[in-house]
């Protein structure tokens, strides 16, 4: 019985399957960094499928929910966290974001160090809310944020309820100048913040304040604290804000933080606390 | 209370839910590899 042939590819065949390597894995890298899946995957399923890689990956919803950057499950287009369409970014946080994003980014602040990230949309992170960027929520002409009359008699901020139309609608607008630092989602805590609501966190003078949720009002204070009282950490990714207290302190959960790092954030209320405290 | 007449069965959700696209491409791959083992049998 003769041995059998041994098959070997040829130079041209070789060329070709490099180039189909090449070209689709790229382009299928390209396209999974776009829609938040992983790229290295899709790198090799573009590699080995070609067009249908990619044909699946223009079929596919985005890897996370584009209200709240939880991740999406299978084909599911409602967000199991938020109940958003996952492929849509609402109106509100895109406005907010657009006019976040022109405005400058300052260095330094309170001298801890900005972790700057881009933002999605490629514009540089979002910092200052003033008067003249904010002019798309029909805000004051001068400052920029709205605080709720029922904000006003006291300074503690917990237990408040957030923001409703009807509470909206009896606002007593105050305009104060406050540095947005970053957006994040609450995920849980002893306030009574909307859980998956994203959230405006500022830092103005010696006060943390929370605006919002952004889809609703995104320049209402729904919480205020003293920041010397604060202290903020991340664990697993979330970050968490707590007030210094025997036991009755409120303590907040974020996540998908925008804007800044989770950490940067964390570190950015850290130093306004202790510069608050030394002062 | 009364289901709503668009949502999906549990077991489409759960299908919907569980099978991704990296999931639809892999299924792909190991067919391409089963029809390339039989093709060369």
């Amino acid at each position: 019985m003769p041995p059998p042939e041994e098959r070997q590819i040829g130079p041209e065949l070789a060329v070709v399957l490099m180039a189909w390597i090449a070209v689709f894995g790229v382009a299928a890298w390209r396209l999974a960094r776009g829609r938040d899946r992983v790229p290295a995957v899709w790198f090799a399923f573009g590699a080995v499928l070609g067009p249908v890689a990619l044909a699946l990956l223009l079929a596919a919803l985005p890897g996370r929910c584009r209200s709240c950057l939880t991740p999406t499950r299978g084909w599911l287009t409602v967000c199991a966290w938020c109940h958003q369409d996952v492929r849509v970014v609402p109106v509100q946080t895109r406005i907010l974001l657009a006019k976040m994003s022109q405005a400058p980014i300052p260095r330094e602040r309170s001298g801890a160090k900005v972790h700057a990230r881009p933002m999605e949309n490629g514009g540089p992170i979002p910092w200052r809310v003033d008067a003249s960027q904010a002019s798309g929520f029909g805000l004051p002409r001068v400052g920029g944020i709205v605080r709720r009359a029922a904000d006003r008699s006291s300074s503690a901020g917990v237990g408040r309820g957030t923001a409703t139309k009807d509470t909206r609608a009896r606002t007593k607008r105050q305009t104060v100048d406050a540095a947005a630092l970053a957006t994040a989602t609450y995920i849980a805590g002893t306030t009574d913040l909307e859980p998956g609501g994203r959230y405006v966190i500022t830092i103005e003078k010696s006060r943390l304040r929370l605006l919002g949720p952004v889809d609703v009002d995104p320049l209402a204070v729904a919480l205020d604290f003293d920041v010397a009282d604060m202290d903020a950490s991340v664990t697993g990714g979330r970050l968490l804000i707590s007030q210094h207290r025997d036991g009755s302190g409120a303590v907040l959960a974020f996540m998908a933080v925008a804007g800044m790092t989770t950490d940067g954030l964390a570190s950015t209320i850290v130093e306004a606390a202790r510069e608050a405290a030394r002062s | 209370m009364k289901r709503d007449a668009r949502e999906p069965s549990w077991i489409r959700w759960w299908l919907a839910a569980s099978i991704g696209p990296e999931l639809v491409a892999l299924g792909l791959i190991i067919a391409l590899a089963i029809l390339a083992l039989a093709i060369a049998r």
